[in-house]
């Protein structure tokens, strides 16, 4: 018997004798009736469902968390000069220094996620007094107001990067239901499910998209949607759009491209879909005068209009601080986590900032 | 349905009830077992109503949540805290409990991995689409289309095997 004729014939007898489902659906509405008891919040739910799937770690790096392994030796290391702004050298990281801990994707999220809980507002223009190459007091309020946007990129690379858990479950969200939860320290939480009907590889480019929600740790649900393109070069772009309020056009649309940097990626901020700010982030390898490297940050900040913007160099300086030149200035702002929060001190100035954010 | 279950479950359930019992069945195994669970996806489903958004598609909802019962009842009867892709269909009964008619799909589960009798009897019994049952089960469908293939040829192999008067 040829196999397509098997088949028919099998499957015509498969169906015609196949079991009759007993349950109706009177049963099941009696059961509903019987069974109206309070019923468990989202949170709940998701506590009870999500349960860790290790296996998941390769779809997870094949969908999201990228293999980019950051150059994250560094530590207080060779001092660059007080001119170091100016004078450093920079490179690409060619090669991989340390076991990557997480993914491009993962510490974007990480990066820009605190700023969901401050405010989004445009920033104002710095205040540099340019005849010492000091900042006033108003410059530094002005300053540390626009880097804090910015801050959690720099902490996440240079200072506690870590890894967010990946688990599957059934994930209940305000926008949707996703098979996929990423945790992060700060309790937030990234749910995606994966669009299969838009993934395509021609064989040199291979296209995914994914949509969910990102959720504070306070439970404020975002709806975010995006999209990995992976060239057969290598290359990678990753787009990933967060929503504050969409009817209004206010979201945050963050873009990795590899093509301008192995660790390369902006955020930008729109408020009734006009550009109200842009970063971007760069992580290179800055050179010191005796041939060593450490890892640096480069945080470049424009308000939508151009009208100005800030550009900011940032390493490491111990375990828990951070120093952060700004251009023109020749001593750097020292920035200290701790419990308390985020101690900003420059010179006679500090300033505290708190709150959950301080991821 | 949001409005008033009452009126459009019914239609709801038999368009979707087959689908439903034979991915349960594909995992758990025994069909007594699998009519509770229906029962209680169904039940949950429509004690979720409300969190079901506009843009969400009832039915996917409906089977992830049934595969999701399905792998927590195994989960609970072998007392496993965690169970990956790979041990899951080793949790499911060798027995296969299944009142057919004939007894041939007994004898199909016997023949089949797990996997491919999933596949055969969602797209089969259940009829989905190779794209449904990709969707839920996140295998590609050239995957999914690949097995049903081989499926047919095991079928085709053993059930001969056994008197091809059986078909």
């Amino acid at each position: 018997m040829a196999k397509d004729e098997f088949e028919e014939k099998l499957n015509a007898k498969v169906t015609s004798s196949s079991y009759e489902v007993k349950t109706s659906a009177s049963d099941v509405l009696r059961a509903a009736e019987a069974a109206k008891a309070p019923k468990k919040g989202f949170w709940a739910s998701k506590a009870a469902k999500g349960w860790f799937f290790g296996a998941l770690a390769a779809v997870a790096v094949s969908v999201v968390v990228l293999a980019i392994c950051l150059p994250l030796a560094g530590g207080s290391g060779e001092t660059l000069g007080s001119d170091g702004f100016v004078s450093v050298d920079v490179e690409e990281p060619t090669e991989p220094i340390l076991e990557a801990k997480t993914g491009a994707l993962s510490y974007e999220l990480a990066s820009i996620m605190p700023s969901l809980e401050t405010d989004s507002s445009v920033k104002s223009a710095p205040v540099l007094s340019k005849k010492d190459g000091s900042l006033s007091s108003s410059a530094f309020a002005a300053t540390i107001g626009v880097y804090d946007t910015m801050q959690s990129a720099a902490k996440e690379a240079l200072v506690s990067l870590s890894s967010p858990d990946l688990s599957q479950g059934d994930y209940l969200g305000a926008f949707g239901e996703y098979p996929y939860c990423l945790t992060f320290a700060s309790g937030m939480r990234f749910y995606f499910d994966l669009d299969a009907e838009a993934a395509a590889d021609s064989g040199v480019r291979k296209d995914r998209a994914f949509s969910g929600e990102v959720v504070t740790a306070a439970n404020v649900a975002y709806e975010a949607s995006g999209s990995r393109l992976v060239r057969a070069t290598g290359a990678r772009d990753i787009t990933l759009t967060v929503y504050f309020d969409k009817a209004a056009g206010n979201y945050y649309s963050l873009e990795q491209n590899t093509t301008k940097g192995s660790f390369y990626f902006s955020v930008s901020s729109y408020v009734s879909s006009s550009l109200a700010y842009r970063y971007t982030v760069h992580l290179v390898k800055a050179k010191a005068n005796s041939g060593s490297s450490r890892p640096m940050l480069q945080l470049l900040y424009a308000e939508g209009r151009g009208a100005s913007s800030y550009s900011f160099r940032v390493f490491r300086a111990d375990d828990a601080s951070l120093s952060i030149y700004l251009s023109g200035l020749s001593d750097p702002i020292t920035l200290l986590y701790s419990e308390a929060g985020r101690r900003y001190s420059y010179g006679d100035y500090s300033s505290t900032r708190n709150g959950s954010s301080n991821n | 349905m949001k409005k008033d279950p009452n009126v459009s479950f019914g239609r709801f359930y038999d368009l979707t009830k087959k689908r439903t019992f034979y991915l349960i069945l594909s995992y758990v195994r025994r069909s007594e077992v699998a009519e509770d669970l229906l029962q209680e996806t169904y039940v949950s489903f429509l004690g979720s109503l409300d969190k079901v958004s506009v843009r969400l598609n009832p039915l996917s909802y409906l089977m992830t949540s049934a595969r999701n019962k399905a792998i927590d009842y195994l989960r609970k009867e072998h007392q496993v805290a965690t169970v990956d892709e790979e041990t899951l269909d080793s949790l499911g009964s060798s027995d296969f409990v299944y009142e057919d008619s004939t007894g041939l799909l007994r004898r199909i589960a016997s023949l089949l991995t797990p996997l491919e009798f999933r596949t055969y009897a969602l797209h089969v019994l259940g009829e989905m689409t190779f794209k449904e049952i990709g969707k839920l089960l996140h295998r590609p469908v050239g995957t999914l289309t690949y097995t049903y293939q081989m499926a047919i040829a095991k079928l085709q192999k053993g059930l001969t095997e056994d008197g091809e008067r059986r078909i």
